[in-house]
């Protein structure tokens, strides 16, 4: 047979592909054998040369176009066979990686483990970052067409929003038809049902009845509201439950439809569920939707009509396709000032406030995209980023120092003539098999983990659905796939060149020097990253410790706050307070307790404005957030709180209805009415001129009113009894002993024993209330921490195997300088050398990435600068610690090499 | 009728590729003996642009019905050489029977068409 054929045989043993480029030479060579003969037959049965090249090119027809039809099959053919051929060897190269695996299986072992821990980490932000930003909101659809309306205002030069809107403007944009296809309004609303100790919290959700229509969610079972169940107080009482309650509480069954829950002292007919996983537009948790009119009288119903400025409502809408929400915000300002016009608005007034509609999208990444906590998370997911590319760093390093020990291996099959790409994909096969176990690994720690960092660090609502969905395991798959290329394919460009002849003589057992530096390029990398997490990691400490230890004028921590669920009940305002009196007994006379008070506003959630007059004086100053604000406390309320009262008296028992009128004014109020004078003694009249006067009786500390960073205020307490009777008790607070959150089932109980026929009983701590805002720095100072120490491991892990591979590959050099009179001293200090100069150049490059990335991280702090000296310190100290950390077993090894040993061996 | 032949219509796609397997049933041979032998084989009744038998060779050859290697040929040349796979030899004696059939009939059709024109 002939030697081409025996050739084009081999290519086909070992799997050598043909190439392009020959196709067409090889269509060239067919033809011209054709023609060639033909003539030559032509010529040999008599014909004439140049008549027998008119025949044989006749008979052929057009050669360029057959020579290009040919190749276009001809490649065809080849592009599929080699497709084939690299599904059939990945099979191969598989099972090649799993064998060479199993054969050190301590080398896979870490290799996943770091790869676990990167991916894992990556996943994890990602899964935060898809439901804090990436998913639209469940079941809605078209919801680029869905806005929630907000009204801007002009105040003070600052144009405001207000998002939580009344009634009458929920009317307004109703009558803007032309800029909505359909305008909702909501409102949550927490109910009770059940008394006594089988009372359950219900959240429930007051939505008129085009809510579901407007986001175009259908049910799952049953139906949603009707227009006639809505907007009309008199209406039957209906309510459709989510999926979730409609299976916790009725086990899912569809017999469910058409019964009745009984929520405060009403029966309510059951009729829909929504789909699984609905919460409206945003990721607040509902158990069931009622009309926004369930339970509201006619009088009520006429006082929202009535109720312009008495905020509680908001309103979504649907904007027409093809409408610019520009278009829309300007038809719907139109409809507002025209409500308050009718509304009895001066002209002047909203000349002054300059009303105006904005549409807010519900998607979250425009919804949200503006809070501390969404910049967090986005920041958090690069840093997750920088995690994995670490992890891959390092896996690669790993399998770089694992190249240069194959090095025999590789040279020999080149040798046989495998195809390089081929090596490349059988050494990167290996990597993306322990990347995808990898994988797997951290599903189930997210599955473990996910749900706990969740609940920890996000809102609540964030773990309303599974820990684990579809998309995060596409996810994972991709970032595993993507990890083992990245991780594996500089190692195997490297090592599928060696020098062949070199290493098949074994005589040189070095890397090379492009090797090892590509090996210190990656340690260094690991280094700077790490360095770069460390230093974030302590800037968000700081700002957390700085934000943690603000003066907030009380003791959030040891307090907790009692509610009762009246919301769905037919309960009048004086049965209330009588309620929140027998409660209030109830709970100082219960073990564990020290003080406790009724109050009608708390920090953090609720809060009264009052006119104040002082004879003699025709106006007061106040502080730019307003005021004055005031609150209707009983005598305890300062000891419970934890409110230092700073002279004078905090309230008592005998500060009765009847008793002289007293006041307690806050610190800001007696410094601005009464500066560089005792306010204790003077006149306050609450209310206005026509009122008593009341005596300030104490100063106390400034407390917080809403948030954590605001300026302080003018704020005065009035006794409850001698309070206006709207501003009275909506709240009880209890002082335990101790820390109070772990009081609080506890005292429900003992409260919901102690006055049985109460609605749901709801005791919360004060922190709960407080804590959310400092979130976006808890979120930062864990995440940073959580990976910085991954860095930190991984970054110490990849130092120790270069440094000991290092080591016992320089066995020999380092035999022959013991044996040349090398002390132990000299050898540890090469080693350790190593560690060091990775170290500072790793600090040198990280700090200058902290540095640059200073700037962007700064928003993100607290009274704490992004350039702040002591976090870079303390990152490079870390750095200098764990490097030195990871060279002492090398070292250690190095040392004692016996050079008698190390020259024999091999 | 014989005289007619040879222009391209009256050659269907299907028949040149029977044809083509055909040739190559008695083993591996390469382009240009394929062309001769057809031509030689019908009498010049069928005659076929050489360009669509090389055409055919090659998407038979992508069907995965012919397999090619370059060998030398006859006078020492190098030569494509195609040959039937397991797949090609099953592809003729399902298509060869069929076509029989189809002439066969046809040929019976056209026998009684003339028997008749000539009563």
């Amino acid at each position: 047979m002939s030697r081409e054929k025996r050739v084009s045989g081999i290519r086909r043993l070992l799997n050598l592909p043909e190439s392009r480029r020959r196709v067409e030479h090889d269509v060239d060579d067919e033809i011209r054998f054709h023609l060639e003969t033909r003539i030559a037959e032509l010529v040999a049965q008599g014909t004439p040369a140049n008549v027998a090249r008119d025949i044989a090119s006749r008979e052929f027809g057009d050669v360029a176009e057959a020579r290009s039809e040919i190749a276009r099959v001809d490649r065809r053919r080849l592009t599929r066979e080699r497709r084939q051929a690299w599904w059939e060897t990945l099979g191969q190269d598989l099972a090649y990686a799993v064998r060479s695996l199993r054969s050190r299986p301590g080398f896979g072992a870490v290799v996943v483990l770091v790869l676990a821990l990167g991916i894992g980490a990556n996943v994890t932000m990602f899964g935060v970052v898809d439901r804090l930003l990436l998913r639209a909101p469940a079941h809605v659809t078209d919801p680029q067409r869905v806005v929630s309306i907000a009204m801007g205002q002009r105040i003070d030069g600052n144009e405001r929003l207000q998002r939580i809107l009344s009634y009458p403007i929920y009317r307004d944009m109703a009558s803007a038809a032309s800029a909505f296809e359909q305008v909702a309004a909501y409102s949550p609303d927490a109910m009770a049902f059940g008394r006594g100790r089988d009372a359950h919290e219900l959240r429930g959700m007051r939505v008129s009845a085009n809510y579901f229509a407007t986001l175009g969610v259908r049910p799952a079972v049953g139906r949603f509201f009707l227009p006639e169940e809505n907007g009309n107080p008199t209406a039957p009482r209906v309510l459709v439950l989510s999926y979730g309650f409609w299976h916790r509480q009725f086990e899912g069954n569809r017999s469910a439809i058409g019964g009745t829950l009984a929520i405060g002292d009403d029966q309510y007919t059951i009729i829909g569920v929504a789909p699984q996983g609905f919460t409206g537009v945003t990721n607040e948790a509902v158990d069931a939707w009622v009309p926004l009119t369930a339970n509201v009288t006619a009088e009520e119903y006429a006082g929202w009509l009535r109720s312009r400025q008495a905020y509680w409502l908001r309103i979504i809408a649907r904007v027409p396709d093809g409408l610019t929400p520009e278009r829309a915000s300007s038809i719907a300002t139109a409809a507002l000032r025209a409500g308050s016009v009718r509304d009895g608005e001066s002209p002047q007034e909203i000349a002054a406030l300059s009303p105006s509609v904005h549409l807010v999208s519900v998607l979250p990444r425009k919804a949200r995209a503006d809070s501390t906590e969404a910049k967090v998370a986005v920041l958090l997911g690069a840093v997750s980023l920088l995690v994995l590319l670490i992890t891959c760093a390092n896996v690669a390093n790993l399998q770089l120092a694992r190249g240069i020990a194959r090095q025999r291996e590789v040279a020999v099959r080149i040798a046989l003539g495998i195809d390089r790409s081929r090596l490349v994909r059988q050494l990167v096969a290996e990597t993306i098999l322990l990347s995808l176990v990898a994988g797997l690994a951290a599903i189930v720690v997210t599955i473990w983990g996910g749900g706990l960092v969740r609940r920890v660090l996000f809102t609540a609502d964030l773990t309303a659905n599974a820990a684990v969905d579809v998309r995060l395991v596409a996810y994972t798959a991709l970032a595993a796939v993507v990890a083992g290329i990245v991780s594996g394919l500089l190692p195997a460009l490297q090592s599928s060149r060696p020098a062949v002849s070199d290493a098949l003589r074994g005589g040189s057992r070095a890397g090379g020097p492009a090797r090892s530096r590509t090996r210190i390029a990656l340690l260094v990398t690991q280094a700077a990253l790490t360095v770069v997490f460390l230093v974030g990691a302590v800037l968000f400490i700081r700002s957390l410790r700085r934000i943690q230890s603000l003066p907030l004028g009380l003791e959030a921590d040891r307090v907790l706050v009692v509610k009762v669920r009246t919301s769905g009940m037919r309960i009048g305002e004086s049965e209330v307070e009588a309620l929140y009196k027998r409660l209030l007994d109830a709970a100082r006379s219960a073990p564990g307790v020290e003080h406790a008070a009724v109050a009608g506003g708390l920090p953090f959630s609720t809060l009264w404005a009052e006119q104040v007059k002082v004879p003699g004086r025709d106006s007061l100053p106040l502080t730019r957030d307003g005021g004055p604000y005031f609150n209707a406390v009983t005598s305890d309320f300062f000891k419970t709180m934890g409110i230092r009262v700073l002279r004078g008296r905090g309230f008592a028992e005998a500060d009765r209805a009847t008793s002289s009128r007293t006041v307690v004014v806050n610190k800001t109020l007696a410094d601005l009415w009464w500066p560089g004078e005792d306010a204790i003694g003077h006149c306050l009249k609450v209310g206005g001129d026509t009122m008593p006067c009341a005596q300030i009786a104490g100063v106390v500390e400034n407390t917080r009113r809403f948030q954590l960073i605001e300026d302080p205020a003018v704020q005065f307490f009035v006794p409850l009894e001698q309070a206006p009777r709207w501003s009275h008790g909506s709240v009880l607070v209890v002082r335990p002993r101790g820390e109070a959150i772990k009081a609080a089932e506890s005292l429900r109980r003992e409260l919901q024993t102690r006055v049985p026929d109460a609605p749901f009983i709801d005791v919360s701590a004060l922190e709960d209330l407080v804590s959310p805002q400092m979130r976006a720095w808890r979120l930062g100072a864990t995440a940073f921490g959580v990976f910085g120490l991954l860095a930190v491991v991984v970054a110490a892990l990849g130092l120790y195997s270069v440094l000991a591979y290092d080591v016992s590959r320089r066995l020999r050099e380092l035999g022959i300088r013991i044996a040349l009179g090398a002390g132990k001293g000299d050898i540890g200090r090469m080693v350790i050398g190593g560690a060091v100069r990775v170290a500072i150049a790793g600090a040198v490059i990280g700090f200058a990435i902290a540095i640059a990335a200073g700037p962007t991280v700064a928003p993100l702090l607290f009274q704490t600068s992004a350039h702040d000296p002591t976090a870079f310190l303390i990152a490079a100290a870390v750095l200098f610690a764990v490097s030195l950390l990871a060279a002492v077993v090398p070292t250690r090894r190095a040392s004692r090499v016996d050079p008698i040993v190390a020259l024999q061996a091999d | 009728m014989g005289t007619a032949a040879g222009t391209e219509p009256m050659l269907l796609q299907g028949t040149l590729d029977l044809l083509v397997l055909r040739t190559l049933a008695w083993g591996p041979r390469h382009g240009y003996a394929v062309a001769r032998w057809i031509r030689e084989t019908s009498d010049d009744v069928i005659l076929v642009e050489d360009r669509a038998l090389y055409l055919a060779l090659h998407r038979l050859e992508e069907n995965g019905l012919i397999e090619s290697e370059w060998g030398l040929s006859e006078n020492n040349r190098r030569a494509r050489y195609y040959q039937l796979t397991a797949a090609g030899k099953r592809q003729l004696q399902n298509k060869a029977a069929s076509w029989t059939r189809y002439v066969a009939a046809v040929f019976r059709i056209l026998e009684s068409a003339e028997g008749r024109a000539q009563a």
